[in-house]
């Protein structure tokens, strides 16, 4: 609570003493009313309501209000008129009529006709008799004169109830009895009234010679040198505004490319739309390999590849799948046939980037890193895309060797933040040896399993022509970009809700 | 990859040697197998496809024995003679060309006996037999079987008892039910069928699709006849030494059955001598440890695999369900295996290089960084989307590339605009504030002169009350300058998507077309359910670079 002794109203900000200045004249005032008077929006009101109150030079005043408004029966019986004057004017005083006629005589469906009995004989417009084993309707001789339409023709929109008369009350009161004629809603009101230390300071406001802004039309004039800056509320919070920024999931692409280059990786990039050739074949994969087969991944309709490969790399690539060739292995003694090597993928995995790196450039030494987008025939669900990116490296060299390949991942995941790391033995069709990864994460603590890693095959790399071991190892990205901002649904990373993409910091 | 059960009584009966559960469930995953779940009876234990001998708890109880050196001395398989004897009738060549088989006598086949031999059948069936198209097994009651057996081909009129029914089915009724239609693709376009009979003419096994009811097992079951056919001969003799070696380790003893080919008889189950020759320095090299030839022997014992030193080799010899071993590596990783590869003491290789960036990355970050300069976000979506997605943006869909059997509706072609993801983008937060800038950098594909295309387009949409052509053209003379110190001119143009007279072609300096800027027609933003005006332009990246580049 501030003490008066210690208010001044320079350190009132512009809004407060905007609204100050207006209710001083207004004594008591609903927030809605003082916009036109203070020029103020309502959210500025708002606001400066909320400073003032906390300063104790305005008081808020919830009040409950009850609003009417016509519903579907009353609309209609506004327009066509209420139903038991409906049924009376269709008969001639002292008209008989039998009930069972009625219906063909008015224009009122069952519901409103039996209502509209009630109500006109309660009204003495009507009366019902019995005849012959017959129920008899008669016309009364006294005019049907309705104050409930006459009250329906004045209601339009909201209106607050206490508008009405009291006799007006009670009819309305009455109408609960018959659906849907009126409703009603209950809002609350904010009454706004000034203080008496509001009033003492307000006062002072219009005495004060502060200005509010700087113009260059002062500065031009000089006139600032009469004039000072009133001091502002320097600790009140500003409106939201957004910087432009890359996409979360771009952000850790940039890091984990960050980190390669410092390990001495080159980046490559390659065709997302590959042939089965670069996919699988020139990866050892068999032709009859499950992973081939459509359950699992992205065939392109009706593409066939011109396979614009160096005829020698074609020939060996298809010997090494049916003896072995000059590599050593037995290999996997089947017809390999060129046009399964032809279908077009959506590439399952980076290392058909890597290899066709290879065959390119032979290297005896290099080390070389994707990070690229991958396909999957799967359902989407919060654990699976059916598109998500890979992250590959491998190293040529003449001496490199498995234990160098778990020293480059170690450093790998100790600059993304894993202190530790185990491995053990793994299967992948296209590496010997090979190893799975685990990192241990604090924040949830427990070891998670991360990237797959081997020593390529010779029957991968000497049919490219490559001479050397090459190490590789491959990981999903998304997995590490979920654990980075606490995410569990991966669905979320690509669905770009701007309030997450607005509100992620560069540096959580 | 397969899964298979195993419970501790049972492992524990099979190993020779004594360990804790925590023991066990640290030893497992040094072997390449890894524990999927675990509680008080059993551990579910995940293999790889490439050891399908691992597909029950035998297999694994085997491994575990020599790599925990409770065995250290291997007995070898031996193989009876039996009288049973197959003919192959000359027509299976044309549809299901290869048979081999065994007889299994003496076992005892307790429930869960039963079960881990049914699993494995599965498992091979699944992995080597390719859904049975490979390979396909039929394990029979023996002593309901006489000698010889034939295994020739019917047409599809033929009828017998198929397993757990009570009357005759025919061919086609058969592979018309139930059980027969999720394998019937594999005989479509045949219409003569593989039947196996014996030799009072009953039906054993109608591969791959059914086993007669004849030969059903049960638990009294003592003697097998196993049949493994197929169309791959290596495929049905791996199969077979899985399971033979395998019944024979759960208390088989295991007989040859002669089959005769019609030019060629061989006896199966068949245990092949074949060697693999390792170079010890290239083991030393690949794994980075120096080992003796003494110490490689003794790995490699450890995987049941016998080493014997010649000169400056390993002349290795395996047991013959390891099919998996084709060249030295597979070798040298069982070396790495035996060793344990939690022993390995990470290093760092010797040379040292220097990175980079690739060139066409470097400029799409350095595009990045001048679009978010701006205050722009990026938004990053899939790539394969719905034909719907591009109707709704009244965009062609002629020339998409399509996914074939997709498993979502969602994704079946390849996006060849990043337009249709802003509208989406801007659907999906109409509910954000305003205003709304975001761009998108991303591969679209597309078919040029019947080659397929993949460039890298942006797409900047700008939505707020009062967004305009202006606007957009602001951000594009922006982008341009502040990336090339280029001028984009706009060229006035007509296009579905966007307002008539408020669209133009982007036109770069060397008067290439390279995008279109302009303002969204109602229409679209109306199938989007957008209430806010948007502009939008869109840039094809990899010929602005070329253009950049006096290409």
């Amino acid at each position: 609570m501030v003490r008066l002794a210690d208010m001044n109203t320079n350190n009132l900000h512009l809004l407060e003493r905007k609204l100050l200045q207006v209710m001083s004249n207004k004594n008591e005032a609903e927030l809605e009313d003082l916009v036109y008077e203070s020029g103020l929006t309502v959210d500025q009101i708002r606001r400066s309501v909320e400073w003032l109150k906390e300063k104790n030079l305005i008081e808020v005043k919830m009040t409950e209000i009850k609003l009417i408004s016509l519903g579907k029966e009353g609309e209609n019986t506004k327009l066509n008129g209420i139903p038991e004057k409906r049924l009376v004017n269709n008969l001639k005083v002292g008209e008989e009529v039998e009930l069972a006629e009625l219906p063909k005589k008015v224009d009122l469906n069952q519901d409103e006709l039996s209502a509209a009995l009630g109500y006109a004989r309660a009204e003495k417009w009507i009366t019902i008799l019995k005849k012959d084993n017959k129920v008899i309707v008669k016309r009364e001789d006294k005019e049907a004169k309705s104050k409930i339409e006459d009250l329906l023709n004045k209601i339009s929109g909201q209106v607050e109830l206490s508008k009405f008369s009291a006799q007006e009350q009670e009819i309305l009161r009455s109408l609960v009895k018959r659906p849907e004629y009126i409703s009603y809603e209950i809002v609350k009101k904010a009454r706004i009234k000034i203080t008496k230390n509001g009033l003492d300071i307000s006062k002072n406001i219009k005495d004060d010679n502060y200005i509010d802004a700087l113009t260059p039309k002062m500065l031009e004039s000089g006139e600032w040198r009469n004039a000072s800056l009133r001091p502002l509320n320097v600790e009140s919070p500003a409106p939201t505004i957004y910087s432009g920024k890359k996409h979360p999931v771009r952000i850790f692409i940039d890091e984990v490319r960050e980190i390669f280059v410092s390990l001495g990786f080159q980046e490559v990039e390659g065709s997302i739309v590959q042939s089965s050739f670069w996919n699988f074949d020139a990866l050892f994969t068999p032709q009859d390999h499950p992973a081939r087969e459509i359950q699992d991944t992205f065939y392109i309709e009706n593409e066939k590849a011109s396979l614009d490969v160096d005829e020698q790399i074609l020939k060996n690539v298809e010997s090494v799948h049916k003896d072995g060739a000059n590599t050593g292995s037995k290999g996997w003694r089947y017809h390999w046939d060129i046009e399964q090597a032809r279908r077009m993928v959506m590439r399952t995995h980076t290392t058909c980037v890597s290899v066709r790196n290879l065959a390119d450039n032979k290297p005896d030494e290099a080390r070389v890193f994707s990070v690229g987008r991958v396909f999957r025939n799967e359902k989407v669900t919060f654990k699976n895309l059916v598109e998500f990116h890979q992250i590959e490296g491998i190293v040529v060299g003449k001496d490199v060797t498995l234990r160098d390949l778990m020293g480059l991942l170690t450093k790998f995941y100790k600059k993304l933040g894993f202190e530790k790391i185990k491995f053990w033995p793994s299967f992948f069709p296209y590496t010997e040896p090979s190893l799975q990864s685990m990192v241990y994460h604090e924040g949830l603590g427990r070891w998670i399993e991360l990237g797959g890693m081997g020593i390529f095959r010779p029957e991968v790399t000497r049919p490219l022509g490559v001479k050397n071991p090459v190490l590789a190892w491959g990981s999903g990205l998304e997995r590490l970009v979920m654990l980075r901002y606490g995410i569990d649904d991966v669905r979320k990373l690509y669905e770009n809700d701007l309030d997450w993409l607005r509100g992620i910091p560069l540096c959580p | 990859m397969p899964v298979v059960t195993v419970y501790y009584d049972r492992m524990f009966s099979m190993l020779k040697g004594k360990i804790s559960k925590e023991q066990l469930i640290e030893k497992i995953p040094y072997l390449g197998l890894d524990i999927e779940e675990e509680n008080e009876e059993y551990i579910k234990i995940e293999y790889n496809p490439n050891r399908p001998d691992y597909s029950t708890d035998y297999g694994i109880a085997r491994s575990l024995n020599s790599f925990l050196d409770f065995e250290t001395e291997y007995s070898k398989y031996d193989i009876h003679e039996s009288e049973f004897v197959v003919n192959v009738d000359k027509s299976t060549e044309q549809v299901r060309q290869y048979i081999v088989a065994a007889v299994v006598k003496d076992i005892k086949l307790d429930d869960e006996t039963i079960r881990q031999i049914i699993t494995m059948q599965e498992d091979l069936h699944n992995g080597i037999g390719r859904r049975r198209k490979k390979v396909a097994i039929g394990i029979h009651n023996l002593d309901v079987i006489k000698s010889p057996l034939e295994y020739t081909t019917v047409d599809e009129s033929f009828s017998f008892i198929p397993l757990n029914k009570d009357s005759e089915m025919n061919v086609k009724e058969i592979l018309n039910s139930e059980i027969g239609n999720q394998y019937a693709n594999i005989l479509s376009g045949h219409d003569r069928y593989p039947i196996i009979k014996d030799g009072n003419n009953q039906v054993l096994s109608f591969p791959p699709i059914i086993n007669g009811d004849l030969t059903r097992l049960d638990a009294k079951t003592t003697n097998l006849f196993i049949d493994v056919t197929g169309t791959d001969l290596d495929a049905v003799s791996n199969a077979l030494s899985v399971l033979f070696t395998t019944l024979n380790d759960a208390g088989g003893k295991v007989h040859s059955v002669k089959i005769n080919f019609d030019n060629l008889k061989i006896k199966t189950p068949e245990i092949k001598d074949d060697t693999i020759e390792v170079e010890t320095e290239y083991a030393k090299s690949l794994l980075g440890l120096e080992l003796s030839e003494k110490e490689i022997v003794e790995y490699l014992r450890r995987c049941r695999i016998s080493g014997k030193i010649l000169g400056n080799k390993i002349v290795i010899k395996t047991e013959p369900f390891r099919f998996d071993l084709i060249h030295p590596v597979d070798v040298i990783e069982e070396i790495g295996l035996g060793y344990g590869i939690h022993n390995l003491k990470p290093t760092l290789p010797g040379s040292d290089m220097t990175g980079g960036f690739d060139e066409k990355q470097r400029f799409l970050d350095k595009a990045r960084d001048v679009l978010t300069g701006l205050g722009l976000i990026e938004i990053m979506t899939i790539g394969l989307i719905s034909e719907e997605m591009l109707e709704k943006s009244e965009m062609s869909t002629k020339e998409l590339l399509k996914v074939v059997d997709t498993k979502s509706i969602e994704h079946e072609v390849l996006k060849n605009s990043n337009i249709p993801a802003i509208l989406k983008t801007f659907s999906k937060n109409i509910h954000k504030k305003y205003p709304q800038r975001i761009f998108e950098i991303s591969k679209v594909f597309g078919k040029k002169n019947n080659e397929i295309y993949e460039n890298y387009q942006l797409t900047v949409g700008l939505a707020h009350a009062t967004v305009n052509f202006t606007e957009a053209s602001s951000y594009l003379n922006a982008f341009g300058k502040q990336l090339f110190n280029v001028d984009l001119s706009t060229k006035a143009s007509e296009n579905e998507l966007f307002v008539k007279g408020r669209v133009a072609e982007i036109i770069d300096e060397k008067g290439i077309k390279i995008g279109l800027i302009g303002e969204i027609k109602p229409q679209v933003l109306e199938n989007f359910a957008l209430r806010t005006p948007i502009s939008l332009f869109d840039i094809d990246l990899d010929q602005l670079m070329k253009s950049s580049r006096n290409e």
